[in-house]
């Protein structure tokens, strides 16, 4: 029940009346006349207001819970520096596939209608959202490692560190992404949750026979960049059917 | 407004290039669409403009909707993103003070709340707030489905629609006075 009755009574009188059907016939004459609009501006600065635009929609839990981790992390880290070796190893490459896994969820997203809506090809879409969160976990880990490096007196040089999380956490994110838009973010999380722990076994006696692949070595980077490639190139042409009627 | 699953049908013939099909959307839904646009934009020309916009979207895009909201809702939400696309680019009304719009001497009949002094206090209004309390009031749809228009949670719904309609009311009191 509304407070203000009156206000509500008059908000609904005065929408003078619609145009006639002509506006019908001028706009599919205008669909007939004019391309699909990519938007204005440079490529640059297109891509750019994608990114802000993809960045607004996607959930706020994505941001925050990398950052409460990797935050986490680094207290850990700065209260007990023998720790510094393999803690980052484990959880960079946890917060970047838990965190790719679940961007691509057009079951669960509430705009995925209204953003299909758009000119902008689905492929593009995914390919911005792919961006926004890997680079943002990258950037986390990287301020992590700085941090831990801060208190001096660690046997590490911080282009090690990174090379301790870099491979695993984009091989991960990899995985993720391509269960995720192959078959639904569920299995794509409980898989790279599964690949995780043998990851972190491997760091243990009970799993120390995994092929160093797995850890930092070229074909770890290869194989995760082909399948970054993969999901993004094969998925969303397949639920989503090219723009018609210009 | 009720949606059938007619409006289904008719988003499915768009789809495919039924140009009659999109006559019939346009006979069924023209009247609520502009309307819901005409208090976002806040005249007739610009409110146009959009509807074109809107439809051109819709021409161009019905193929994608796959049934998950309702035709209306999708809709709604179509028109709500081409009215961003295009006020967003437009300076902002400049809030004209209560007395520079009032009559010198306001009478009994003014004093009443009537729908063009309404309009000219809908328009002060951040267009996060217009549009919620067009889709509430013009369209009386539940908080639901305006949250599922807007992609926002039905909490924050509820306590835009209250401010608009607070703020509404201290701007049409405040000139009455």
């Amino acid at each position: 029940m509304s407070e203000f009755p009156d206000l509500d009574a008059a908000l609904r009188t005065g929408p003078p009346p619609p145009p006639g059907p002509a506006i019908v016939r001028s706009v599919l004459l205008r669909a007939a006349t004019t391309p699909v609009e990519l938007g204005r501006g440079s490529r640059l600065g297109r891509a750019w207001h994608l990114l802000l635009a993809e960045a607004r929609l996607m959930h706020r839990a994505v941001w925050v819970t990398g950052a409460a981790v990797m935050a986490l992390a680094v207290v850990i880290m700065a209260l007990q520096p023998h720790s510094i070796g393999w803690l980052l190893a484990l959880i960079a490459p946890l917060v970047a596939g838990a965190s790719v896994a679940t961007l691509y969820a057009p079951e669960h997203d509430a705009a995925f209608e209204v953003v299909a809506a758009t000119p902008t090809p689905p492929r593009v879409i995914l390919l911005a959202r792919v961006l926004l969160v890997l680079g943002y976990d990258l950037l986390l880990a990287l301020a992590a490692s700085g941090l831990s490096l801060l208190r001096g007196g660690v046997p590490y040089s911080l282009g090690e560190l990174i090379g301790t999380w870099l491979a695993p956490m984009t091989l991960l994110a990899a995985i993720g992404l391509a269960l995720s838009v192959q078959w639904n973010p569920e299995a794509a999380v409980a898989v790279s949750l599964g690949a995780w722990v043998l990851y972190a076994l491997s760091h243990t006696h009970l799993l120390s026979g995994l092929p160093p692949g797995w850890r930092t070595h070229p074909l770890t980077y290869a194989v995760a960049v082909a399948m970054l490639a993969l999901a993004v190139l094969i998925e969303p042409r397949r639920r989503l059917p090219a723009t018609h009627g210009s | 407004m009720e949606t059938t699953p007619a409006d289904a049908a008719l988003l499915a013939a768009i789809g495919e290039g039924d140009t009659a099909a999109l006559h019939a959307l346009y006979e069924r839904y023209g009247g609520p669409l502009f309307g819901f646009l005409y208090r976002l934009a806040g005249d007739r020309g610009t409110a146009e403009e959009i509807l074109q916009d809107t439809l051109l979207a819709v021409w161009r895009s019905a193929h994608s909707f796959q049934g998950r909201s309702s035709p209306s809702t999708w809709l709604f939400g179509v028109a709500r993103r081409q009215a961003h696309n295009r006020l967003r680019l437009m300076p902002p009304p400049v809030p004209a003070e209560p007395y520079e719009l009032a009559d010198p001497e306001p009478g009994p009949e003014e004093a009443a709340v009537g729908a063009e002094r309404v309009q000219r206090a809908l328009r002060r209004l951040p267009l996060q707030q217009r549009e919620v309390l067009a889709l509430s009031v013009l369209e009386d749809l539940s908080h639901q489905e305006i949250a599922e228009i807007l992609a926002i949670p039905v909490g924050t719904v509820k306590s835009r629609l209250h401010h608009a309609r607070a703020t509404l009311r201290g701007c049409l009191d405040e000139r009455v006075s």
